[in-house]
């Protein structure tokens, strides 16, 4: 045991004398490896955060949530123009079955408060997904009108010759979207119908639950209201959902080319390193292994150095990331940067791909060793 | 009783079309036996295949210890080479550099022979510090220090004084084991004095031949 200790003791003296005599190669391994992992960090970081941001601004708004306006300009009687939009809406229901979906229809008349003011009229025919969360229980038939408090209309409501008292009901952010931020009136079907052959405009709302369904229903919806010859308009976020995935794609494609590129770059620079230092040193490790010395023994000192070397490295990197934000703030910049936070399974990542890197780089050197001492002590 | 058989041996250092050895067959008997012949002969070549530093391409190499010749064990345990030159470690001093030749070198022993070989002042001296001499009597102390069964002399006295011969040759005299087998290559007539047999390469290969095969 005490030989070993004093076999081991040797060749870390050995290294450490090494480093002492030329301490440009050990910096030159840390350095190397700093750089590859901050590069790295720095990459990952901030692709990670465009990611974050752009699923934040997504968040805040309804980003699985399309709404399809349609206006039928055909010159048929609203009448008929009504069944077919009705008609439609039972299509829509059916292209979509798993989804949320809430069809809207927009009376082209409005509603006249006391002050004289207008206040849109939304019809439905089904009854909306949100209303029970929203609102719980409320009668029908009855007229009502959600809106906020500074909104509210004054006294009763007239619709054509008849007059109204609604109820009032809390502001729900997709009406008041089609109402265009205002608040609007809720009419009973019966009312509806009547107030729909002056002409309407179509809403549909649909809420799905993945970006799949999402695709595949813009899809059909398109391919409905073209092959109908109908006027619509769609507003949905798939288009931006479609860069997020791109993203996140990216990033594993980015990730996993940072990850070889390090492996490369660490098994070539630093087996080229290796092995000319190795060749410096060959004769005093043939030496060793004249007296029995195995090998392994010397080639895993030879590799715990640059394991030693190259963890310095990615640690300095992981722990320079803060410092360098810092002083990327204090010069004032004002960009994703100063935000870089860096997880543990980046982290993961780099170590594995300079710890990959090192071990190919010492693989060349096991192969160089392998020589014979005969062949080296003549 | 260690003995050392090569059984119809051939060697070739790799990139050479000639074989050196050519189903050469060699006996080693305990006792001190010279290789002598020509440069380029093979003498060192036949001492590194011994030790098992090189392996030959064809035929048995036979000894009586336990372990397989050239594995960690049998270097350890019972060979003890002496080089032509940079024999000591570097970093190790002269006493350390005894101490890492090998497990069976206990601390009086490592004293014994560098008082032996005139060394003990120097002990805790690094190669950097000595002289040739001084570097090459190390040398065989430390080959010595194991007590090892099979030693192997590579031109231990090129280049020596007659005084550093001498404390070579009685050196090997007085401390090596009877039943050790100890083989010297070497152009030194000074240690034919010591020599129980001396193996004269150049009668396999006259001058003649071999200046041909140098050119």
């Amino acid at each position: 045991m005490k030989y070993w200790i004093s076999i081991n003791t040797y060749l870390w003296k050995n290294i450490f004398n090494r480093w002492l005599e030329s301490p440009l190669a050990p910096l030159s391994k840390v350095v190397l490896c700093f750089l590859l992992s901050l590069l790295s960090f720095i990459v990952i970081g901030l692709l990670k955060n465009a990611e974050e941001v752009l699923e934040t601004q997504f968040n805040q708004r309804e980003v699985l949530t399309s709404i399809v306006t349609i206006h039928d300009t055909s010159r048929q009687d609203e009448v008929i123009k009504l069944d077919q939009s009705l008609y439609r809406e039972a299509l829509f229901k059916k292209i979509s079955p798993d989804n949320d979906l809430d069809y809207f229809r927009r009376a082209g008349i409005a509603a006249k408060d006391a002050q004289g003011k207008y206040y849109p009229i939304v019809v439905c025919f089904s009854e909306p997904t949100f209303w029970q969360e929203e609102w719980g229980e409320f009668e029908r038939p009855e007229v009502y009108f959600f809106c906020d408090d500074t909104d509210a209309p004054e006294g009763d409501l007239v619709i054509g010759d008849f007059k109204f008292q609604p109820k009032r009901l809390p502001k729900v952010p997709l009406l008041a979207t089609l109402a265009k931020g205002k608040g609007a009136v809720i009419v009973p079907y019966s009312l509806g119908r009547m107030l729909l052959t002056n002409g309407f405009s179509e809403m549909m709302v649909i809420r799905f639950n993945n970006i799949e369904t999402m695709k595949s229903t813009h899809e059909k919806l398109e391919a409905y209201c073209a092959a109908e010859n109908l006027n619509y308009s769609l507003f949905s976020a798939l288009p931006l959902l479609m860069q997020l995935e791109l993203f996140s794609k990216m990033q594993t494609y980015v990730r996993g080319g940072l990850a070889i590129l390090i492996i490369i770059i660490t098994a070539i620079v630093l087996g080229n390193q290796s092995l000319l230092e190795f060749r410096e040193q060959q004769y005093q490790f043939a030496l060793l292994r004249s007296f029995g010395s195995p090998l392994p023994l010397i080639m895993l000192a030879e590799l715990m150095e640059k394991v030693l070397l190259s963890l310095f490295g990615v640690w300095l990197a992981y722990m320079g990331l803060e410092p360098l934000a810092t002083m990327v703030r204090n010069f004032g910049a004002d960009f994703a940067m100063v935000d870089i936070k860096v997880g543990a399974e980046d982290v993961r990542l780099i170590l594995l791909g300079v710890l990959s890197g090192v071990f190919a780089s010492w693989c060349f050197l096991v192969i160089v060793a392998r020589k014979p001492v005969g062949l080296i002590l003549s | 009783m260690m003995k050392i058989e090569l059984k119809k041996v051939s060697f070739r250092y790799p990139g050479k079309r000639e074989d050196l050895f050519h189903e050469f067959d060699f006996v080693a008997t305990p006792g001190i036996t010279l290789l002598k012949g020509y440069s380029g002969c093979g003498k060192s070549t036949l001492l590194r295949l011994i030790a098992g530093y090189l392996k030959p391409r064809e035929g048995d190499l036979l000894t009586s210890s336990p372990h397989r010749v050239g594995s960690n064990r049998y270097l350890m345990k019972e060979v003890g080479f002496v080089f032509q030159q940079m024999n000591l470690l570097p970093l190790a001093t002269l006493n350390r550099n005894i101490k890492l030749s090998g497990v069976n070198s206990d601390t009086g022993r490592r004293a014994e022979l560098l008082k032996l070989f005139g060394l003990e002042g120097i002990a805790n001296h690094r190669p950097c510090e000595l002289s040739g001499g001084q570097i090459q009597r190390g040398a065989i102390a430390r080959a010595l220090a194991k007590g090892p069964s099979i030693i192997l002399l590579d031109e231990p006295t090129s280049g020596l004084d007659d005084l550093n011969t001498k404390i070579i040759s009685n050196a090997l005299t007085d401390l090596l084991p009877k039943s050790s087998a100890c083989l010297i290559a070497t152009h030194d007539q000074r240690l034919h004095d010591i020599a129980d047999e001396i193996l004269d390469f150049n009668k396999y290969l006259p001058l003649e031949e071999h200046l041909q095969s140098l050119a």
